[in-house]
């Protein structure tokens, strides 16, 4: 376990006893530094996997519905802002590689460098976060909000309207016309007002996990955000030293968590075809 | 530090590349979204590099590997079981061609 790496020995000071001196970076449970770091990392890691269980489930209710609702899927994927999810998940990658350069500053115990690299990677983070309300924003004219009545007609075709009580599915064909020109592709005759009900059910349960996923990984992102807050503070303090950072480490693990999400929500959701 | 900037530089082509095979359409030969499977892949790819080297994962000892790498095991199998279940009700025709009887046969093609 502990190799012979100069940076994990001991300070050689105390001229002591036959049983182990005691380190001033290791706490009395742990035998020596190498076996706190590995503790860290491990617990760290236990989390991360509940993390892991915590969206697989929505991920994998995801997939079913998907493979259950195919058309109405794709149909409600290509309503959704591809350019602004590529940006973000440009964002978030560049943020990851902040993190890691955080890390490395923290093995050469230079606080000042942590503090500069954890201030790139929340203001990467809080621009994530601004697009996304952005992107909410547009969803919201698009009146994309699942259990509306008048859902995915979007509010300039709305204007187009006289009575906004037509825009309902009471009302099949104007209905139909309303979501045709809000770009869905909707049978738009009589006869088939009952598939376009159902396809456009179908979608508004897409939005569901949509908004789901997306607000569940926003909170995860404010919440690194937080702890970042944190670890600036503490390296404000000169807390870290090449020793001793594994605060650093395993948060940069939390953060790098939340970005193999979005790596993976990404595709899932904005890019079904 | 050179590995991490490779890395970078490497993420950012792999996320162009998702951009890409998003543009084409690979069809639905077998019944499997060959988008969807070319997406996935790709994903897998950026995450395991995340993983394995922003993560230190690489460097750790293999029990952290195992730590890592369960989960996704378990969401792995979760999903395959996912599938499994709702391919074999036949409900939607997807195995038409799989049913052995007549009458479940038509009972499936009249959907």
């Amino acid at each position: 376990m502990s190799d012979a790496h100069s940076i994990t020995a001991p300070p050689a000071a105390h001229g002591d006893s036959a049983h182990a001196h005691h380190d001033p970076d290791v706490p009395h449970q742990f035998d020596d530094l190498d076996q706190k770091n590995l503790t860290d990392t491990l617990g760290m890691w236990t989390f991360l996997a509940t993390e892991v269980l915590f969206f697989g489930a929505i991920f994998a209710a995801l997939m079913l519905y998907r493979s259950m609702y195919t058309e109405a899927f794709v149909e409600a994927s290509k309503h959704l802002v591809v350019g602004i999810g590529l940006f973000n998940t440009f964002v978030l990658l560049a943020s990851s590689y902040t993190v890691v350069l955080t890390v490395h500053a923290a093995k050469k115990g230079d606080n000042k460098q942590i503090m500069v690299w954890l201030a790139a990677t929340s203001l990467l983070g809080l621009t994530f976060l601004g697009m996304k309300v952005v992107e909410y924003h547009k969803d919201f004219q698009e009146n994309l909000v699942p259990h509306t009545a008048d859902f995915g007609i979007s509010a300039e075709v709305q204007k187009d309207f006289d009575n906004e009580r037509d825009l309902l599915p009471t009302h099949p064909e104007l209905w139909q016309q309303a979501l045709a020109a809000s770009k869905w592709k909707v049978p738009t005759d009589r006869a088939h007002a009952g598939d376009a009900k159902l396809l456009m059910q179908h979608a508004q349960l897409f939005y569901v996990f949509y908004y789901t996923m997306t607000l569940i990984h926003a909170l995860h992102m404010v919440i690194g955000l937080g702890i970042f807050a944190f670890l600036m503070y503490r390296a404000s303090r000169g807390a870290y030293t090449a020793r001793a950072h594994a605060q650093i480490e395993i948060c940069g693990l939390y953060w790098h968590f939340v970005d193999i999400v979005w790596i993976f929500l990404f595709p899932l959701l904005y890019l079904i075809r | 530090m050179a590995t991490y900037n490779v890395v970078f530089i490497l993420l950012m082509v792999l996320l162009i590349l998702t951009y890409y095979a998003y543009t084409i359409d690979l069809g639905n030969a077998y019944g499997i979204s060959w988008n969807l499977v070319v997406a996935l892949i790709i994903a897998v790819i950026k995450a395991a590099m995340v993983l394995m080297i922003f993560m230190h994962v690489r460097l750790n000892p293999k029990i952290v590997w195992v730590f890592a790498l369960s989960s996704f095991l378990w969401l792995i199998l979760m999903i395959a079981g996912f599938e499994n279940d709702h391919v074999a009700r036949g409900l939607d025709g997807t195995y038409a061609h799989d049913t052995f009887t007549s009458e479940a046969a038509a009972m499936v093609q009249a959907q």
